[in-house]
């Protein structure tokens, strides 16, 4: 586990750094224009500030919830497709896929709550500096949605790497963003996340973990010979 | 420790990159494989490593078809393409990183590898300051730090100035003594002949043995 945590974080230094950086400004700038000009200060204003929410014509909202989920798709789909290009020797010889495929989910969950954690203390600061403490005098509810909304960003993720895997032959990794990017926003606008229990969401999320290891066995020629397709 | 390699093929799209190659191999001796760029060394090697799956035929580890059941082979190790290592890390940090998978050997014998393959005065140096011969040298010592009873090297000697080419021979010797099954590739014949017990040359997408 340290050996992959530190092997993905020094490749994310190196190559997805100004990613990060560019995606980090532009989720700043939206919840920034979200708090200052949202109208009567709804509800509504505070959660589309974070990308909980958005209603179809709310552009804003939808780019903060969009940009969130696709930058831990790009990362989480990067740091194990690395692994395959480059590492096999290293990493397979000594551990199962299994196990290394667990170790990948763990780092996707901590880049996630580290993510999240920025946009979430940078939202509360504005909130403070526009004079409202919403979310401060709301703390328990905001850390029911930080925990929710890192469940749902790991489903959107592991969502991801499934639809991944089974397209795996299909090499054309903008295409496959797009469809990615349609299809988180299209299940959100259908259902929403923040009404389920955490039960389920959880069962859910194991359910998808157990689906991905069972598809390394049954792809596993497919993903180990990517790079050859 | 014995692995049967029988039938094996492996097709890439429509080109064939082996084809119905047997052969075997046994512990406490060294196999070179040699054969021009591209004759399909590094995928043999690859498929060995279960990285590849064939396209027919079997490998067998002590009669147990690891490939088969979707796995990696037992104790073994490898240095294939290039090295994958952190670059902001000294050597001796990256080894010992990578030793923490298994935790199986301790600091000394990191160390200890390191002094074998000649590189313990650079062991504190960053990675990415490393000449070409000394980034091998550490994938090398990654192969041999912990002792596996398999060890597959695909052109180790890449960049390495002859003296030190010299003292990887007498220590991959020295683990062959050991019991060591030592498999070993490169397009120069002449740098495996001094080494190897049996020789498999690799020609259009076929094995002969050639010593």
């Amino acid at each position: 586990m340290r050996y992959l945590i530190t092997n993905d974080l020094q490749y994310i230094k190196r190559n997805k750094v100004k990613l990060l950086l560019y995606c980090l400004v532009a989720l700043f700038i939206g919840i920034f224009f979200k708090l200052s000009t949202g109208y009567l200060k709804s509800n509504y204003t505070f959660y589309s500030a974070l990308g909980l929410k958005f209603e179809s014509t709310d552009i804003i909202a939808l780019l903060i919830f969009l940009i969130q989920q696709i930058v831990l798709v790009i990362l989480a789909i990067d740091i194990i497709e690395k692994d395959i290009s480059n590492n096999m020797a290293n990493i397979f010889l000594r551990m199962n896929m299994t196990k290394w495929i667990i170790s990948k989910i763990a780092i996707i969950i901590i880049l996630s709550l580290i993510l999240k954690a920025i946009i979430y203390i940078f939202a509360i600061n504005i909130d403070l500096l526009m004079n409202n403490s919403y979310y401060i005098n709301n703390w328990r509810y905001v850390i029911i949605w930080y925990a929710k909304d890192n469940l749902i960003t790991l489903f959107n993720c592991l969502c991801s790497l499934i639809l991944y895997i089974i397209t795996l032959s299909h090499k054309n990794k903008m295409l496959f963003i797009i469809v990615i990017g349609m299809t988180l926003f299209l299940y959100n606008t259908r259902f929403d996340f923040f009404k389920m229990k955490f039960t389920f969401i959880m069962l859910t999320i194991i359910m998808l973990d157990i689906l991905i290891i069972m598809l390394l066995r049954v792809k596993r020629k497919e993903i180990l010979e990517v790079k050859l397709i | 420790m014995k692995l049967k390699v029988n039938k094996l093929s492996k097709k890439f799209k429509e080109e064939v990159i082996l084809n119905n190659c047997s052969c075997s191999f046994e512990e406490g001796k060294i196999y070179g494989l040699v054969g021009r760029n591209g004759s399909g060394k590094s995928v043999f090697l690859k498929i060995i490593c279960g990285f590849y799956t064939p396209t027919s035929g079997e490998i067998t580890m002590d009669d147990y078809n690891y490939i088969a059941h979707n796995e990696f082979p037992k104790d073994t190790r490898a240095l294939i393409e290039k090295n994958n290592f952190l670059s902001d890390l000294s050597g001796y940090d990256n080894l010992k990183l990578l030793s923490s998978i298994q935790n199986k050997i301790s600091d000394e014998e990191i160390i200890e590898t390191l002094k074998q393959v000649g590189l313990s005065e650079y062991k504190d140096k960053k990675f990415n300051t490393y000449s070409l011969g000394m980034k091998q040298k550490l994938g090398i010592a990654q192969v041999l730090m912990e002792n596996p009873k398999l060890m597959i090297l695909d052109e180790p000697f890449n960049g390495i100035d002859e003296k030190s080419v010299e003292r990887l021979r007498e220590l991959l010797l020295k683990k062959k003594k050991e019991g060591h099954l030592i498999i070993i590739s490169s397009h120069i014949k002449e740098d495996i002949e001094y080494l190897a017990d049996v020789i498999y040359k690799f020609d259009n997408g076929k094995i002969i043995q050639s010593k």
